[in-house]
């Protein structure tokens, strides 16, 4: 264990780039919950398809020559954003909308049956091993060097933490700007009064499923980039660190999911590095835990008074 | 309704070319959800991945998909009779080609077998199943011709078989406990079929357990295996470092594990539904990870050994006694088998999940029990009346601790060995889905739930790689189609008039 | 404010508010109303939407805790500060009972059991905290049987007695508002806080309801507190009214006093519109007004 600034700031590159991707995974969580009040258990698993989607592309442009690195991104990125996508209209349509009017509990319920049938239906696909692949972006600048330890920024962490940035101010111009993003915004408030304006609630609800999945399949393919291999399981663990960071930022708070994920991110690079690696998951579930006892409306959200 | 059901027999809302929207369109949703997961099988090879292609499934999937919407399409609009004409037949090939090898032989029945699309059995055996449904559905509105039942309608139904079921109860419940009491001496009860009725009845006083936190008190509790380990694991390390026996680290595991309820519910229960879910599910992994990484207390991965076996009040169940001392089977002259103890286990179970089934029935009467309940259904309202929701909730929330402790403690004794592997949050999950299926506050529903979900894939081994899939789809179906339970159903715990008299509405 | 100052509508004061205030975020819900409710009388708040009626409720039975003001009880047993009570406490030891404006009942349970479930601090006593209960002792079974028995005699009140076992949300909409009632008159209050009780009914069941209202106040003699938009029921039965519009109290009488207030008819029928008009077209209205004096009353 090493107290030196350029420790510090290996650990501080490390979280950045891992709450970049618990960020973009939460942002999936506070939409949905913003505008029908759900939890979607089921949104790891959206993440774990992501990532799947993600190598299969990958090796099938590797099979099919494809090598001009950038090229091969886009694609990768096209095809897991779009498929992914579908995951997550299904999911809204299947097991989401016709419970809509139902107590929330049976809402959970399914949900978690569907993270359950996900994750399965994967693993019998797919096999329940890991499966590894090759590195696709190599290298990076050392930023400082003190004696023999180096403090890098790699290639592949920039692009995680520039992607993260690019999406979500286009996302968040989505949201303010857009015609979407303001029947987005009146459904959150008040669907019955959204409905009577002549919103498509259904739709909207739709396409914020679908967006938040688009997203949570970004945050897929990083992560099969960056750590090299996935299995079925990841969306379990990334799932629910990334609803801690929407509780955290504020459930409902865009800004507050990103704020939410780079605390995380950040809370559990420092953790691992300063203190044990076997309890670093330990310490998400714990700030959830403390999050929602002392604070449940998080850093960024806003109060609910329940009108008796 | 007569109108309506006049203008389905004409069917009116027919359309073909909006048929083949909807089949296609969800047909096109199909292809775009199995063409990668279904279609490339990525495959473990020495250093990397490989692809191998599964089309075949993903068109069959891609057909199966249209032929099914289509079906439900037609059935919706009040056209059955295409629906009755195809499904049968079909139905039937399947089946042929399910049970090729035994009705044609070896040779040919493998050949046959090929034109099956899918490789594995239970899949084919599950769209057999679908189709059947279709067929009978569809001679069912042929017969009826009636509209499409309305949600509410199709809730009472099903609330009044669970009434009938519940009512029932009085003849079948005494008529079960005599068999699980008999079960062990019947002819077929072997070491296999008592183990299983071992493992199932675990799972009911799981699943009752959990039903007093869940279904009589509406706190959704997505950690109760942390009960179950905290039980097993003080039990444990209770018998193996100081030597007590089960029946006195019985009582202090479940000590433990209600304090622990205690602990977790304090900061907690003010929580709403879906909030108070994570919690708990966070707490379950807190208690899993710490066990799993406190080597130097509780041996972390490699778990504890040594546990030891219950004893028939102090007569062991072993071949050879130690010095001066009686064994189990010289206590009554048997000859000594390996039997003795399973069956044992087996009424050990037994004893401890009826002791947690009279405990509910007794409390739903008690004033702490009817708490629960109104506080499940309004929790304003209870404070309105002066009952305290958070000590309410703890109470709940450490008596089901409690009896996962009791469970958790048997379950040591069983195995003899236990490790943080046994205690996942997918035992939870499992726990839960047994008490949702069967009916929030259903007794006899977590039974049958148990029976179906633990029990059935024990006996048919094939169906074991499927079971956590169906278990989800299990969850979202029923919650799907009535979201209280399966046989949920509440008989009041007091009545003013004689039985029979209370089903009024004026809605 | 003082006990000894004289309260409308006679009798003792059972509750003393002094200076209320509820304040949410730049919000003033209730703004400075102090006022003394007295025992064994009918007092009705009264005032147009929003004026903070149901918060004041809400401030009294501990579901919020006001901003500032102090709440005083004069209850059994001494006095109880309603503003330190913890949410439940107001019912358990102060003996304040409400209804809510949107029904509150247990649905699935049945009638008879919403009004066991009433007595359960009492119960839970005779049952030694459940110990006893489960062990089978009679003492919890004669209390469970006399909790029966006051159950019987309120739905008698009611004639919901042929329905006791009916499942609570299955009663018609009447019958729920009065099962809400006498739900909260299980729990022996000393104070009964009524959240607008007619809403929904028609003249016929006003009238029932008015009968059941008054004989809470002259047979079990406790103080009812009561939000009411409808004025057959604030008018015919009430001892004492407050008036609030935009949190503030703007009247404290008897109904007659009440009904004559100039301030109060402001507040309901809004202030004489010609004033707010814009100059231009006040001219053009009083022009046309004195071409045709008679027609006057129906221009408005």
């Amino acid at each position: 264990m090493q107290h030196s600034f350029e420790y510090f700031l290996s650990q501080l590159i490390n979280g950045v780039t891992l709450g970049a991707i618990y960020g973009l995974i939460a942002i999936g969580y506070t939409m949905v919950y913003g505008i029908i009040g759900m939890i979607n258990f089921a949104h790891g698993e959206i993440f774990m398809i992501g990532a799947f989607v993600s190598l299969i592309t990958f090796l099938l442009l590797g099979f099919a020559g494809v090598t001009w690195i950038p090229l091969a991104l886009l694609i990768v990125l096209i095809m897991a954003m779009t498929l992914t996508a579908i995951y997550g209209w299904s999911l809204e349509r299947v097991a989401y909308r016709p419970l809509r009017r139902s107590p929330r509990l049976a809402a959970l319920i399914t949900a978690i049956g569907m993270s359950i049938f996900l994750q399965n239906y994967v693993q019998l696909l797919q096999s329940a091993r890991n499966k590894p692949m090759q590195p696709v972006i190599s290298g990076g600048v050392e930023l400082m060097r003190e004696g023999e330890f180096a403090v890098s920024l790699s290639y592949m962490q920039m692009m995680i933490i520039v992607t993260t940035l690019v999406l979500m101010t286009c996302f968040s111009l989505v949201i303010a700007r857009t015609a979407l993003g303001r029947s987005q915004r009146a459904c959150e408030q008040d669907q019955k009064m959204a409905a009577l304006l002549g919103i498509n609630v259904d739709r909207t609800i739709s396409l914020t499923f679908v967006m938040g999945a688009a997203l949570a399949s970004v945050a897929g393919m990083m992560f099969l980039m960056y750590y090299g291999v996935i299995d079925f399981f990841i969306g379990f663990l990334a799932g629910i660190k990334a609803f801690t960071a929407a509780v955290l930022g504020g459930i409902g708070s865009l800004p507050g999911a990103m704020l939410g994920g780079l605390l995380i991110g950040l809370i559990e690079a420092f953790w691992s590095g300063y203190f044990t690696v076997e309890y670093k998951d330990v310490a998400a579930f714990a700030i959830l835990v403390l999050v929602l006892i002392f604070r449940p409306t998080g850093l960024l959200g806003r109060p609910d008074i329940e009108k008796v | 309704m007569a109108v309506t059901a006049t203008a389905a027999r004409a069917g009116a809302g027919f359309s073909l070319p909006a048929m083949v929207k909807e089949a296609g369109l969800t047909a096109l949703v199909v292809l775009g959800l199995s063409f990668y997961l279904v279609g490339f099988e990525t495959l473990d090879v020495p250093g990397g991945v490989d692809i191998r292609t599964r089309f075949g499934d993903v068109a069959m999937a891609v057909v199966i998909a249209f032929l099914g919407r289509t079906a439900v399409f037609l059935l919706r609009v009040g056209r059955p009779r295409p629906v009755l004409l195809l499904a049968p037949p079909i139905a039937l090939l399947i089946l042929v080609a399910l049970l090729s090898e035994t009705l044609f032989g070896p040779v040919i029945g493998a050949r046959v077998k090929l034109l099956v699309p899918f490789d594995s059995p239970v899949v084919m055996w599950a769209v057999l199943a679908v189709t059947v449904i279709l067929a009978v559905r569809a001679a069912w509105r042929l017969s009826h011709d009636t509209q499409q039942l309305s949600d509410e309608q199709r809730d009472a139904r099903a609330g009044a078989v669970a009434a009938q079921v519940q009512r029932a109860l009085r003849y079948l419940g005494p008529a079960l406990l005599v068999f699980a009491l008999a079960m062990p001496f019947m002819p077929f009860a072997n070491r296999q079929i008592v183990d299983i009725g071992t493992l199932v009845i675990t799972y009911i006083m799981l699943g009752w357990g959990l039903n007093i936190v869940v279904g009589l008190a509406g706190l959704l509790d997505l950690g109760y295996v942390a009960f179950y380990a905290v039980g097993a694991y003080s039990f444990a390390l209770l018998a193996t470092y100081l030597d007590l026996s089960f029946w006195i680290c019985l009582p202090f595991a479940g000590l433990m594990a209600a304090s622990f309820g205690v602990l977790l519910g304090f900061p907690v229960l003010r929580l709403r539904g879906d909030y108070l879910a994570i919690v708990t599910l966070g707490f379950g992994e807190i208690i899993r990870i710490i066990l799993l990484n406190w080597y130097s207390f509780t041996n972390g991965p490699d778990g504890v050994s040594g546990i030891p076996r219950p004893s028939f009040f102090g007569y062991d169940f072993t071949r050879n006694p130690a010095e001066g001392e009686a064994s189990f089977h010289m206590l009554f002259g048997l000859e000594y088998s390996s039997m003795h103890r399973i069956v044992f286990l087996y009424y050990l179970i037994l004893a401890l999940a009826l002791l947690v089934n009279f405990f509910t029935l007794r409390i739903r009467k008690l004033p702490v029990g009817r708490a629960w309940e109104a506080l499940r259904e309004d929790e304003t309202a209870c404070r309105s009346l002066g009952i305290n929701p958070r000590n309410t909730k703890l109470t709940a929330f450490s008596i089901g601790a409690m009896f996962g402790g009791f469970a958790g403690s048997f379950f040591a004794t069983r195995q003899g060995f236990i490790s943080p592997e046994s205690f996942t949050f997918i035992e939870s999950a499992v726990i839960l889905a047994i008490v949702v299926l069967g009916g929030f506050g259903s007794q006899i529903g977590v039974v049958v739930a148990a029976v179906i979900l633990i029990g059935l894939p024990e006996i048919f081994r094939e169906l074991q790689e499927f079971r956590m899939l169906a278990f989800g789809m299990a969850m979202v179906l029923i919650m799907l189609w009535r979201p209280s339970g399966l046989l949920a159903h509440r008989d009041a715990t007091l009545r003013l008039g004689p039985v029979g008299r209370g089903g009024g509405t004026a809605r | 404010m003082s006990a000894m100052h004289e309260i409308p509508g006679g009798g003792q004061s059972l509750l003393t508010v002094e200076h209320l205030t509820m304040r949410f975020g730049g919000l003033i819900a209730v703004d400075d109303v102090s006022f003394q409710a007295a025992d064994r009388r009918i007092t009705a708040i009264i005032g147009p939407n929003g004026a903070g009626k149901t918060t004041v409720f809400n401030c009294l039975t501990g579901f919020y805790a006001p901003t500032v003001g102090r709440l005083t009880l004069h209850g059994r047993g001494g006095d109880f500060y309603l503003e330190r009570l913890e949410g439940f406490r107001t019912a358990q030891q102060a003996g304040v009972a409400r209804t809510f404006q949107n029904i509150r009942l247990f649905p699935r349970m049945s009638v008879l059991e919403n009004l066991i479930v009433a007595q359960h601090n009492k119960l839970m006593r005779a049952s030694g905290y459940t110990v006893l209960g489960l062990l089978g002792f009679t003492t919890y079974r004669m209390a469970e049987a006399d909790a029966v028995d006051k159950a019987r005699y309120w739905l008698d009140r009611v004639n919901l007695t042929d329905k006791a076992d009916w499942e609570a949300g299955n009663l018609s909409y009447g019958d729920q508002r009065r099962l809400e009632i006498i739900r909260a008159m299980c729990i022996d209050p000393v104070l009964l806080c009524l959240d607008e009780p007619a809403a929904g009914l028609n003249p016929r069941e006003s009238a029932q309801l008015n009968q059941l209202i008054k004989f809470i106040r002259d047979e079990h003699k406790i103080g009812v507190l009561l939000i009411e938009h409808d004025m057959s029921v604030v008018m015919g039965i009430s001892d004492h009214v407050i008036v609030l519009d935009y949190g503030c109290l703007i009247a404290d009488g008897t109904p007659e006093q009440v009904r004559g207030d100039p301030a109060v008819i402001r507040a309901y029928l809004g202030e004489d519109e010609k004033e707010e008009l814009p100059a231009v077209v006040r001219q053009d209205l009083e022009q046309i007004q004195q071409a045709a004096p008679e027609q006057d009353g129906e221009a408005r």
